[in-house]
């Protein structure tokens, strides 16, 4: 089983960050892991993409995700501008930081899933250099979404990122958007 | 593998990177060089759209001392003429919502708002 | 008709610079090759030449002034050796890739370690996969002839391709000869003035040497690729031509074969060793003995169809070159065996490298190719112990050991 993520950002929104503690997320359950970034223009502010590939075998495949199983859009700004169902698989699913509800979003024919991530962690006073942190709560709604991993070891693969304070915010940030993730 | 490369699914750059062997068609008579022939302008990015915060200007405690001006990386808040003395204005076509005239306002007459869907 | 006159190799790559007019010469003085800016100096500060003559502060800075000149359309012309050619790599990718005909004298020398000025080629071997044309001449006379169909070649529309022109330091360099100076009239009719489609003007902005990605990438390396392709014809083409206006000929402009008929071996080499090789050839010839010469005039691009022919001829054939690619054999060996893989009739091939640091390649040098190149042709096997204290070694790649 070879599952492919693609994940939609800005250039210092955690995009790259997102689907490295995804991957260590899937490592501590046993998994084989990849991720890796797509950089276009190289500032803040650019779209970004990154990736990640979770299986039960070593991964040999060195290429770009053609057609990821999962896409998580981190800045629902993005979603005028790139197109972030590109290649999904026909079964496959969007996870979206936005206030809006699922049925809201005008992209038919995916399973769509949406969580106020950026709310999160405002609420959480989550922020570093005055930007609300996203990446975290995604990893939380990612969990829920699509179930290839747990909420534990997204928590648990937080905390060692970020040990002390800043981690628990973070892990709790994840458990929040785990929790409040909407379904269509 | 199953999906991978099927027609319906063929990524952008894929297509774009046809696009643009069938309009350079690189054979003897048209050789594809690198240079860009018609120069774009930042102008056309509106960068507005990035934004996730927006400044909203109170414009009573405004003393028109420029400083918002001075800092903005952008070059998004305009200077509004009065009769003696400036005031300011604040292009969002193009404002990113970095928040410094916010942070730097000396009477904190600007104020950052969540924005953004 | 031109007229003789007894100047050195660099003095020849001064004159043939200013028959071609360019607009922008830029200067940087290096040993071996400072006599060339110098001279382009004179010519300017008398009034011979109308350029705008630019001393930069580094080679890196010499190359780049050519590039932003030839961009707002005008001729260039610049010269280095060695390290200066080594500070210049980055752009001279940049050149190619942006497909501006600079046009570049270079000559051969050592790069350091150890510090050496003499004749070596392996300054400008490191920049054969850069894209540029490279030609390599075996006199002065060559030099200046050969600048001037660089010009030609390179600012073809089906090319467009920066050009070096190659001399042995010091064996041409600073070898005085009589040379043929052509007219400016006949240059003037022969090289028409430079017309790019494209170029930097303030009233119509372009962008040359964008930010790329691979979505476009790929097909403009194809253009440079073709365009290499395109250059062999042209350098025929232009090889013609100026055989019919100046009645001088280097081979077909891409290779020469000397005394290849009959011939049992051959010894493949460029640069000056070809003259001194001549004299051999013709002294073995006398002899009775069957050897042969190829001259690779064109090392970029790589004369690979008429080397599969010529060395149908033999049953052994030689590499002589000033240069080494360490761990792999010579460059101009790896070259030639690649691009005679496979005939039904392959030679056997045996690359020798001598003369670097600038020792002398002297006619001994050449029999002692010749011989192991005869005695393999007998034994059908490559003598072994063939290293002479490193001043010659050779290689072999056995494929038939099996």
């Amino acid at each position: 089983m070879l599952k492919e993520i693609r994940i939609h950002g800005r250039g210092g929104q955690g995009g790259v960050t997102a689907a490295e503690l995804l991957a260590k997320a899937a490592f501590k359950e046993g998994k084989w892991v990849q991720a890796f970034p797509f950089f276009g223009a190289e500032r803040r502010g650019a779209p970004v993409k990154a990736f990640a590939r979770i299986s039960d075998e070593p991964i040999l495949v060195r290429t770009q995700v053609y057609n990821p199983d999962y896409v998580m859009v981190l800045d629902a700004s993005l979603l005028g501008v790139v197109d972030v169902s590109e290649g999904l698989k026909s079964d496959g699913t969007i996870i979206i930081n936005t206030r809006k509800k699922p049925e809201e979003i005008g992209i038919k024919n995916y399973r769509i899933t949406t969580v106020d991530a950026t709310g999160i962690a405002l609420e959480l006073q989550l922020l570093v250099a005055g930007m609300p942190v996203l990446n975290t709560p995604m990893l939380g709604a990612f969990a829920k979404t699509t179930e290839e991993i747990k909420l534990n070891s997204v928590v648990e693969a937080i905390k060692e990122a970020w040990p002390g304070a800043a981690g628990e915010k973070n892990a709790k940030a994840a458990a929040l958007a785990y929790e409040r993730l909407i379904e269509r | 593998m199953s999906d991978s490369l099927k027609g319906d699914n063929s990524m952008t750059f894929l297509k774009e990177r046809d696009n643009i062997k069938e309009k350079t068609k690189t054979d003897a008579e048209f050789l594809p060089i690198p240079i860009i022939t018609k120069p774009a302008t930042t102008l056309q990015n509106k960068t507005g759209g990035w934004r996730s915060f927006k400044p909203i200007l109170n414009e009573d405690k405004c003393t028109g001392c420029l400083t918002c001006w001075v800092l903005c990386p952008d070059s998004s808040i305009k200077r509004v003429k009065l009769d003696k003395r400036f005031k300011v204005a604040i292009n969002y076509d193009y404002c990113k919502g970095c928040g410094i005239c916010a942070t730097e306002c000396p009477v904190n007459a600007i104020s950052m708002e969540r924005e953004g869907s | 008709m031109g007229e003789k006159h007894v100047v050195s190799g660099n003095i020849a790559a001064a004159y043939g610079a200013k028959l071609c007019r360019p607009s922008v010469v830029s200067a940087y003085p290096i040993t071996p090759q400072t006599t060339i800016v110098e001279k382009i100096a004179d010519f300017v500060n008398n009034g011979e030449m109308d350029c705008e003559y630019i001393r930069v502060e580094s080679e890196h800075s010499a190359l780049s002034a050519c590039f932003g000149a030839e961009a707002a359309g005008v001729r260039t012309f610049t010269a280095t050796s060695s390290q200066g050619l080594a500070l210049m790599h980055e752009i001279l990718y940049g050149c190619s890739g942006a497909r501006l005909p600079i046009n570049m004298a270079i000559v051969n020398r050592t790069l350091a370690a150890p510090i050496n000025i003499m004749a070596e080629w392996n300054d400008a071997m490191p920049e054969r996969d850069s894209g540029w044309l490279i030609q390599w001449c075996e006199s002065g006379q060559e030099v200046l002839d050969t600048i001037i169909m660089n010009y030609r070649v390179g600012e073809d529309k089906q090319v467009l391709l920066p050009q070096f022109c190659c001399m042995d330091a010091f064996i041409l360099s600073h070898t005085y000869e009589p040379v043929d100076i052509p007219l400016q009239k006949e240059v003037d009719d022969f090289l028409p003035p430079l017309e790019l489609e494209y170029i930097l003007d303030v009233n119509k902005p372009i962008c040359i040497h964008p930010l790329c990605d691979d979505r476009y990438t790929p097909e403009f390396r194809w253009g440079q690729e073709k365009a290499m392709q395109n250059a062999r014809q042209t350098i025929l083409k232009v090889g013609e031509e100026f055989y019919e206006k100046f009645g001088r000929r280097y081979g077909n402009g891409l290779l020469e074969e000397y005394k290849m008929d009959g011939a049992e071996v051959a010894l493949v080499t460029m640069g000056a060793n070809v003259s001194t090789a001549r004299i051999v050839v013709d002294e073995m010839r006398k002899r009775k003995i069957a050897v042969g010469l190829i001259k690779v005039k064109s090392f970029r691009p790589f004369p690979i169809a008429e080397l599969r022919e010529t060395a149908k001829k033999v049953s052994v054939i030689g590499v002589l070159e000033r240069c080494a690619s360490f761990g792999m054999g010579g460059p101009l060996y790896t070259d030639l065996r690649s691009a005679i893989y496979g005939l039904k009739s392959q030679p056997l091939a045996i690359g020798f490298v001598a003369g670097l640091g600038g020792r002398d390649i002297n006619k001994n040098t050449v029999e002692r190719c010749y011989e192991v190149m005869l005695e393999t042709a007998k034994t059908g096997k490559v003598p072994s112990n063939f290293v002479q204290n490193g001043e010659l070694y050779y290689n072999h790649i056995d494929a038939r050991k099996e």
